[in-house]
């Protein structure tokens, strides 16, 4: 029972093992790639996939990812992903002028087909680097319908866990925790707007279609830029419109500039930003975002 | 009369030439392919119809302009595969602003010519 060999052979056996789980550490799974379209997916695809998902949106800060003209390297990088997050409802152009993996590509608003809103508007205009385009077609900036975010964000939650079944219960646990937060913001808009929502309101630009409808608002669009002072015929348009629409409030996508503001001040029109957050927001991330918007909203609709 | 005619004819056949051009932006759109040693073209409209005139400009991986061929009239083109490595940038211009692109990245490339 005491033999020197068998105690030796105990020992050996039990560095032996030691040494081999030293050496041979379990090989951690790398996170998923997964490319996405707009800054919305790439907060909601971060929230759920945590560390399991390393999530790329190249399209620079500077530009609005629904127009962002893609090179060759950055079609082939989200050919390459392992998953593909789209927002659907037309939403980012570049889609329709290359191929993507369909048995990698997430359509996150498929699941609401028929709450998509169709535009009429044909007009064509131009700012920033992406040149001349239309607003026609599909609305597409459904998120900002905070419960439509949260069906995009159960979307990706369920693209993920298809992905890594492993995982699904840290993804599953995490979109409700997103889930929570993004109804939350839902429920304050709709606290505030339905209070006083017949207050006739201007966008500045036609992307506001979803929050318009699910907030009940009184709204119209012009295409003024946050950038830019407004031109005699823009300032003409929205003269034409405020003779039937009696506004004092315009909703910006970003702070107008102060001559923009002295102008509608003019018309007693007062400004308020309400950021859709399509791309990257230099400050804070999609959640402290939409709180500042609704904060924004506030003096609206007291 | 007759030189009234001929400008008259000229300017008819014109506006049957630029007649598909859309009045919107954002519906010419492009699309292309690998087909043994060539990479084809086609053009489309709204409605099943094509631009009859435009450019095609081909572009490499460095935005290097490679070729610029001309559509035929009936909205095609194609060109051969050369120096296909970094993949192509295909932009169709048929004027007046009107313009559309496909890429063709090296993967779509390698794809389509391993399944022929």
């Amino acid at each position: 029972m005491n033999c020197p060999c068998v105690r030796c052979l105990q020992v050996f056996v039990l560095f032996a093992f030691i040494l081999i789980g030293v050496a041979c550490p379990v090989t951690a799974t790398p996170p998923l790639n997964v490319y996405v379209v707009n800054y919305p997916l790439k907060y909601f695809a971060e929230r759920i996939g945590g560390d399991d998902v390393k999530v790329t949106l190249p399209v620079p800060a500077d530009v609005d990812p629904v127009y962002w003209t893609p090179s060759i390297a950055d079609i082939a990088a989200y050919q390459q992903a392992d998953l593909i997050l789209i927002n659907g409802a037309g939403y980012a152009k570049w889609i329709n002028t290359v191929s993507l993996p369909r048995s990698k590509t997430v359509d996150t608003s498929r699941g609401f087909k028929d709450k998509y809103i169709t535009v009429k508007e044909t007009t064509t205009h131009s700012h920033g680097a992406e040149g001349e385009h239309a607003h026609e077609g599909l609305a597409f900036t459904t998120w900002l319908d905070l419960t439509l975010a949260a069906n995009q964000a159960q979307a990706v939650a369920e693209a993920l866990s298809r992905k890594r079944p492993q995982q699904k219960n840290q993804f599953i646990a995490n979109y409700q925790s997103l889930e929570k937060d993004l109804l939350a913001l839902d429920s304050r808009i709709k606290a505030l707007a339905t209070s006083n929502n017949t207050v006739p309101i201007i966008f500045s630009h036609p992307v506001y279609e979803y929050f318009e409808i699910a907030y009940g608002l009184d709204g119209k669009s012009v295409h003024w830029e946050p950038g830019e002072t407004p031109m005699p015929s823009q300032i003409a348009e929205l003269k034409k419109i405020h003779a039937t629409h009696q506004v004092n409030w315009m909703i910006w996508e970003g702070a107008p500039t102060q001559s923009a503001r002295n102008v509608l001040e003019t018309m007693g029109i007062q400004s308020a930003v309400f950021d859709p957050c399509g791309n990257t927001p230099t400050e804070g991330d999609f959640l402290t975002v939409m709180q500042q918007n609704v904060a924004n909203l506030d003096p609206i609709f007291r | 009369m007759r030189p009234l005619s001929i400008v008259f004819g000229i300017s008819l056949l014109v506006l049957i030439l630029i007649g598909s051009i859309p009045s919107i932006a954002h519906q010419l759109s492009v699309f292309a392919w690998v087909e043994g040693n060539s990479v084809l073209v086609e053009a489309c409209l709204p409605k099943g119809k094509h631009p009859k005139l435009g450019d095609v400009l081909v572009y490499d991986g460095e935005d290097q302009l490679l070729l610029k061929t001309r559509l035929l009239p009936d909205g095609t083109s194609s060109f051969p595969l050369e120096n296909w490595e970094t993949g192509f940038r295909i932009v169709l211009d048929i004027g007046h602003g009107h313009r559309a692109y496909w890429i063709l990245t090296p993967y779509d490339i390698q794809q389509q010519r391993d399944g022929q």
